[in-house]
């Protein structure tokens, strides 16, 4: 049994993914620990996040209407409805909650668990605006486990792209995640790679690599200049897909993260990504 | 199915490496990828002191050797229905390949004899170091004399390298993590005590991947399995980069110490 870390804001419950974090635990038969942190403007936010629409969907029951005064009665509500939708779904979990600026803890922990799940409001921009918000920053630049940024639930995936570009961390992207994600053994696989080339790069070590674990795998070639953009153009035209990448910090994903002349890339994706770096 | 690269030495496969791949496909089925170099060749690949390719000493004696060990490989899957592939060196093999093939490999698999020094019949520790460092996934040693392992233990420090290996060799070798597993304090620079071991974190950690698990926190007791003082059968063990190994000194490779590790094979990562 893996070990998932979910991390939400403690006044502010990422339902969207929380479902993902349960989605996965649930099919990988993990345990989920959620991380609870105290938020930099915790006063001000201390309301129901998400209960608009209804929280959680159908699992949690209708929006609690009623308003709470201080945020650690919030945060005890959102642990609360934590708890009760991990045990709907027979998921065992654990809980830990961090003060605002624990991100060294947070680090230890991501040395002791498998994967990360973090939702978008956890990479939203903070109170000066920053993007990513400084945790998750912290979080893709040194975590010792994959993360998964998700920003929508998942009704179902029927595709995974895999982001190569020929380097070492986007092979042991491929690999962690068929550790990790064995589930996804049976849909289609897409590997792509953007850049003024024939094929992909070493696509007869890749397949090898590839078939032990799947049976649908399909090679694409992006021609373009802009990695990160031809990338992210050819993702936006996809549905119920789960991206892999590698390294932060490097080739598409530094790009994805700067300001661009609308959002930066990685908030308009809806679909799920999964980024590690070695 | 995982992807093992096995690394000839020279015109041998020890029979314990065919061993261990026969456990191991018996537990998962793996796609074995062979690697056939001339021996001398890939010591001077792990010391980077490959001569260019052109002057590769591989004469004809040597050739047939080489096709002989593929004919015996092939007939060894066959035999044991373990899905192939072949590497065949051609005398053009160099460092950036074997790089390259750890890449897109799961594990890496070889010999003790590949390490070992003649006169003392330690291994080089520096070709160990080299080694790790330069693999791209995780690589098993396995010694000469084997016993198939039915007991792990894990060399641990609580750094990033030696909570890595443990994960890892969960994942690439599940079969073996359901063994009875001890966790021991390796005292080195990282954990001046065994205190890292009492982390509630590794008890969590430990819990999810190995079912039969127990944490012992006396430091030093591992220093008995690689000074050859403990030679008990059945042992495989686990650790994290050379900084794991006591002794290693971590980012200074030239004063990697020889070391031995008496029959149990040695599980080990790049970190």
């Amino acid at each position: 049994m893996k070990k998932i870390i979910f991390i939400t804001n403690g006044c502010s419950l990422d339902c969207d993914a929380l479902d993902v974090a349960c989605y996965i635990a649930g099919n990988a038969r993990a345990s989920i620990k959620g991380l609870f942190f105290e938020a930099a403007d915790a006063a001000g936010d201390a309301v129901l996040s998400g209960l608009d629409p209804a929280p959680c969907g159908d699992i949690l029951g209708e929006p609690d209407t009623i308003g709470f005064e201080t945020a650690t009665e919030t945060r005890a509500l959102n642990i609360q409805r934590f708890r009760t939708l991990c045990e709907k779904r027979n998921i065992v979990c654990t809980i830990h909650c961090m003060g605002e600026y624990d991100i060294a803890e947070a680090l230890i922990e991501s040395r002791f668990a498998d994967l990360i799940v973090a939702g978008e409001k956890t990479a939203a921009s903070d109170a000066q605006g920053r993007f990513p918000a400084p945790l998750l920053k912290a979080l893709l630049q040194k975590a010792e486990c994959p993360v998964i940024i998700a920003s929508e639930r998942i009704s179902h995936i029927d595709e995974v792209v895999f982001a190569y570009d020929g380097s070492a961390s986007s092979v042991f992207a491929i690999r962690q995640f068929a550790y990790l994600l064995p589930f996804f053994d049976n849909r289609r696989m897409i590997v792509v790679q953007v850049g003024d080339i024939p094929e992909v790069s070493y696509k007869q070590q890749v397949s090898e690599l590839l078939k032990g674990y799947y049976s649908q795998i399909g090679y694409e070639v992006v021609h373009g200049k802009d990695p990160a953009f031809e990338l992210f153009n050819f993702l936006k035209r996809r549905d119920h897909c789960f991206i892999v990448m590698g390294a932060y910090g490097r080739a598409y994903l530094s790009r994805l993260f700067k300001d661009s002349t609308a959002e930066p890339l990685i908030q308009l994706m809806k679909q799920p990504v999964f980024i590690t770096h070695h | 199915m995982i992807k093992v690269l096995i690394a000839s030495e020279g015109t041998v496969i020890s029979p314990t490496v065919f061993e261990f791949v026969k456990q191991m496909n018996g537990q998962m089925p793996v796609l074995l990828s062979g690697l056939f170099l001339p021996a001398s060749h890939f010591t001077d690949l792990l010391t980077h002191n490959a001569c260019p390719a052109q002057d590769l000493p591989c004469d004809e004696k040597m050739h047939r050797g080489l096709v002989e060990l593929v004919y015996e490989f092939i007939g060894f899957c066959k035999k044991n229905n373990i899905c192939y592939t072949l590497y065949s060196d051609g005398g053009r093999f160099e460092l950036p390949e074997l790089q390259y093939e750890t890449r897109y490999a799961d594990l890496l698999l070889i010999g003790e004899e590949l390490l070992k020094i003649a006169d003392t019949g330690s291994w080089c520790g520096s070709c160990l170091a080299d080694l790790i460092r330069d693999s791209e996934c995780p690589i098993v040693i396995i010694p000469q004399t084997y016993t198939a392992p039915t007991k792990n233990i894990i060399a641990f420090d609580g750094s990033a390298a030696s909570v890595y290996a443990l994960k890892q060799f969960s994942y690439l070798l599940p079969g073996f993590a359901t063994n009875e597993t001890l966790f021991m304090a390796v005292e080195n620079n990282i954990a001046e005590d065994a205190s890292a071991l009492n982390e509630k974190q590794l008890t969590e950690l430990a819990k999810s991947h190995y079912p039969s698990y127990r944490i012992e926190t006396e430091g030093g007791s591992i220093l008995r399995y690689f000074s050859g003082e403990m030679n008990e059968a059945g042992t495989l063990i686990i650790a994290g980069s050379y900084g794991t190994l006591p002794g290693f000194n971590v980012g200074c490779t030239n004063l990697a110490p020889d070391i031995q590790c008496q029959g149990a094979p040695l599980f080990i990562t790049s970190y």
